[in-house]
This record gives structure tokens, C-alpha cells and sequence, in this order.
């Protein structure tokens, strides 16, 4: 029970799918403008996640390992299919928001990913804490770094307005950047420094290191 | 023997690495001293609506230093005054002081003190700080200096090229390469505009920056004419090369290219010595 608890709660911060493996930067930085875009998008992504990790879980012991990721694609890229139908019915203002975001979660590293290294040879509930773990790890993320850009691009959170702007008589001055890609680069890139400073484990070893002056001269 | 090591090492045990006379410490206070005329012609200019912005920058810069110095053991140093006069220079009269203070936070940590102080980085602070300026707040726009910006610079900028500390070659391909790439697209930028508004400023201390241009000679020259190719590209038809932007924008991506200018031309020299000496 405590191992199936850990499946759940170590992706969320401890080995998060973003600021750890690095997986999914491409949605991270295209759909957090804002945090409803974030919101949806996660939770897209945490529907389609669990429950392809569920199906290739069940499959595992049928799937031919020649062509695994082509059933592995097969079942995701359904999943997804769907999932963008979905929203296109009942969200159709979030979905042309989104845009083709939602359909380019066939190709998010995190859902192949957690297919090829959990739930194609671990049992079914097991691969469903993992999926629901990371997709949540995701999501933490997302919404943070959609909480940020939002509310210093544009002043708001949820289109709340929070920060007073300058041309609404208040006084908060709208950083433009916010709202562009590079941001959320550094954002992520901020998230990762917090992290593995609160965790130091999690930092890689130097690739190199700068010699000081008696090194260098001995050698 | 290993072809990449230098001759001889400075000496000095912590970088900037720096030969003779100059030392880090003597190298700053000169800077800081020829930074003197130009900013008490811009505080002249402007009364005293700059204190604020000079006194904040200040702090700014010392504040995350003493930061980084109990936190992370990084050697004090007295370099981070510069950046904050060179800012308040450029930025103190235009930029709003929330802005101005967040641009040289951003600046001066990810510009500098992440990697370790002055010598670490390979883009000068100022640099960083005003580009993130310039995406960040769009509206807020560089108006034209002091008048005397260009003459009080120029005692400065004599005295860093005479005592070799900012390397007259990098000077010289920025110029040569300017009136060249004009002159080749047929005057698009306002030559006579160089000698007013920014544009001595910053090509002396930020474009030269010994610590984040070139630093052989040969690369120093590619530095210089990149440099002063993109600030032609990026000023467009008919502006003038003294405006903060296009400056900034190409002294930063020549910042960028020139660990690799340096690279290629090292690899050339050791290619072109173990040829000769077999």
C-alpha cells in the first residue's frame, strides 16, 4: 500500500515529469498564458494519461514488443482524438484557445514516456497511480507557471483582475514579456533552481569545473 | 604538450584573469572613474529626479551580491557598482523605478551572479537588464541623453583603450563595420549620428566589455564587425546607430557569439601551429 502511495505522490515534486525529467516543456511554454488555457490542458493531459496507462497496462502481456509503440501510439493517439472532440463539443472557445495544443498530446514525451517505462510492465492500478502522479506533477507546474504569467502579463488570474493595470487608473505596469515564450523558459527554469536547492539530490554533477590558478600550472 | 594551455597564466589565483599591472580591483576603480564625467553630465541633465534611480540601482546590486556572497561563496566584488552607474546612465531617466529595479535584478542574477560573479558570465549584466527591459516593457522608450553624454564619455574612453583595458581593435571593427554595412545597403543608418546620444557610451562600456567580448585579437576584430553588422540590421531603414535598442540587441548577441569567435579562432591558431612545427 505504501509503495502504490509512492507511485502516486513522487512525481509531484520529487521526480516531476517537468522540472526533473524535463519531459512536456513544449506544452508548458505554448499553453500557460493564462491559467484556464493551464487548467484545461492539464487536465486534458491527466484524462488521456491515465487512462492510456491504463490500457496498455491491461494489454502488456499481449502487446508484441516489435510493435509496441506503434499500439502504444495507436491507444493514445484514440484517447486523444477524443479528448479533442471533447472539448471541441463542450469547451469550443477553450479548444480554439488551445488550439492544436490538445492534439499534440500524441507527441508529449510524458504520456509515451510513462507507457514505455511503467505501465508497460507493471499491473494495471499500480500504472494508474503512476499516470495520475505524474499527470498531476504536470499540472502543479503548469498552473504555477500559468499563475505567474498570467497575473504579471495581464494583471489577472482566471480573467479575475488582481493587479490594478496603469490604463485602468491602478498601478500595476503589465509586463509584456510574460505573455511571450521565452518567460516561461525561465519560469521552468526558475522552478528547477527552487527545487534542486530545496533538494539537492536532484542536481546533476558539473560537467566540468573552472581550475584554479595553482591547478593550472601544476599540470 | 597540450597545444590549449596558455604560455603563461596571470597572476592572479581567481578569474578574471588578468597580466601586469591591472589587477581586478584597479581595473574596477578605473572603470569607475571613467564612468565619473558621463554620469555627472546625465545627473546635470536631469536635476535631481536621477537620485532615486542611482541610490535603488545601488542597492540593487550590492543587496543581491551580499546575497550570493553568504549563500553561494562567491568573491565580493566592488565590479557590480559599475554595472549600476552604466545602467543608471542609460535607463535612470526613462525607465520607471519598479521596471528599472526588476530589469537589473533580472540583470545583474542572471547575467552575473549565477555563474559566479564577474570573469564567470558571458553577457555583461547591463546588457541583460536593459534587453529584458526593452521585451518586458514595450511602452517605456529611451529617450536621448544628456547632450553631453558622447564628449563626457570620450576622456573615458581614452584613458580604458591608451591603458589597453577595453581593446581599441574591438572598437575599430564595430566602426569599420558599421560604415561599411551601411555604405553597402546604401546609407540605412545616420552616420553623423554616432557622435551624439548613446552611441560612444555604450559601444565603449558595454560592447567592449573585456569580460564578455572576444578576448584574442583576431576574435576581438570578428567580435566588433558582427556586432556592428547586426546594429545595422537591426536599426532598419533610415535610423540612426545611436538608439538603445538596436545597440543593445546587437551587443547582446555578439555577447553570445563570442566564446565561439574565440573558440574558432584558437582552433585555428593550433591548427595552423601544429602544422608548422609538425
Amino acid at each position: 500500500m505504501k509503495q502504490a502511495y509512492a507511485h502516486l505522490t513522487d512525481p509531484l515534486i520529487k521526480a516531476n515529469p517537468i522540472t526533473l525529467h524535463i519531459l512536456g516543456i513544449c506544452s508548458a511554454l505554448a499553453v500557460t498564458t493564462s491559467v484556464s488555457t493551464a487548467l484545461t490542458m492539464s487536465a486534458a493531459l491527466t484524462v488521456v494519461l491515465v487512462l492510456s496507462s491504463a490500457m496498455i497496462s491491461a494489454i502488456r502481456h499481449h502487446m508484441p514488443t516489435a510493435i509496441r509503440l506503434i499500439v502504444q501510439i495507436t491507444i493514445i493517439a484514440s484517447l486523444v482524438i477524443v479528448m479533442d472532440l471533447f472539448l471541441k463539443a463542450f469547451a469550443f472557445e477553450m479548444s480554439k484557445r488551445l488550439s492544436i495544443f490538445v492534439g499534440l498530446i500524441v507527441t508529449n514525451c510524458l504520456v509515451l514516456g510513462r507507457a514505455e517505462a511503467f505501465a508497460r510492465r507493471n499491473p494495471v492500478w499500480p500504472s494508474v497511480l503512476d499516470a495520475l502522479g505524474n499527470g498531476l506533477g504536470y499540472s502543479i507546474i503548469l498552473l504555477t507557471v500559468g499563475t505567474i504569467r498570467e497575473l504579471f502579463g495581464v494583471g489577472t488570474l482566471l480573467g479575475y483582475e488582481i493587479l490594478p493595470l496603469v490604463e485602468n487608473g491602478g498601478w500595476f505596469r503589465p509586463m509584456h514579456v510574460m505573455l511571450l515564450a521565452p518567460s516561461a523558459f525561465f519560469i521552468v527554469g526558475f522552478l528547477v533552481w527552487v527545487i534542486r536547492s530545496l533538494r539537492p539530490e536532484q542536481a546533476e554533477t558539473p560537467e566540468f569545473r573552472i581550475l584554479s590558478h595553482d591547478e593550472t600550472a601544476q599540470s | 604538450m597540450n597545444l590549449y594551455r596558455p604560455f603563461s597564466v596571470s597572476s592572479g589565483s581567481n578569474a578574471p584573469y588578468m597580466r601586469g599591472f591591472w589587477s581586478y580591483e584597479r581595473a574596477t576603480w578605473a572603470t569607475l572613474f571613467c564612468l565619473i564625467p558621463p554620469l555627472v553630465a546625465t545627473l546635470w541633465e536631469n536635476g535631481g529626479a536621477l537620485f532615486p534611480a542611482l541610490v535603488l540601482s545601488v542597492i540593487t546590486v550590492v543587496g543581491w551580491q551580499a546575497l550570493f556572497v553568504a549563500r553561494r561563496k562567491i568573491p565580493q566584488r566592488r565590479g557590480v557598482l559599475v554595472s549600476a552607474v552604466i545602467f543608471v546612465v542609460i535607463a535612470g531617466g526613462d525607465a520607471p523605478l519598479f521596471p528599472a529595479v526588476l530589469g537589473l535584478s533580472f540583470g545583474i542574477i542572471l547575467g552575473e551572479l549565477v555563474f559566479g560573479g564577474r570573469g564567470f558570465s558571458f553577457l555583461n549584466p547591463v546588457v541583460v537588464a536593459l534587453a529584458f527591459i526593452i521585451f518586458a516593457y514595450p511602452t517605456i522608450t529611451f529617450s536621448s541623453p544628456a547632450d553631453w553624454l558622447t564628449y563626457a564619455s570620450i576622456p573615458g574612453a581614452v584613458f580604458l583603450i591608451v591603458s589597453r583595458l577595453v581593446s581599441w581593435r574591438m572598437l575599430a571593427g564595430f566602426v569599420v563595420s558599421l560604415i561599411a554595412t551601411s555604405s553597402l545597403f546604401g546609407a540605412v543608418i545616420d552616420l553623423g549620428s554616432l557622435t551624439q546620444g548613446y552611441f560612444l557610451f555604450i559601444v565603449i562600456f558595454l560592447a567592449c566589455d573585456p569580460a564578455t567580448s572576444a578576448c584574442t585579437n583576431s576574435g576581438r576584430w570578428a567580435n566588433g564587425i558582427l556586432s556592428g553588422f547586426l546594429v545595422c540590421v537591426f536599426t532598419g531603414s533610415g535610423g540612426a546607430a545611436n538608439e538603445v535598442q538596436p545597440l543593445i540587441m546587437a551587443i547582446f548577441l555578439g555577447s553570445i557569439f563570442a566564446p565561439l569567435i574565440d573558440r574558432i579562432v584558437v582552433e585555428i591558431n593550433v591548427f595552423m601551429r601544429s602544422r608548422r612545427n609538425g
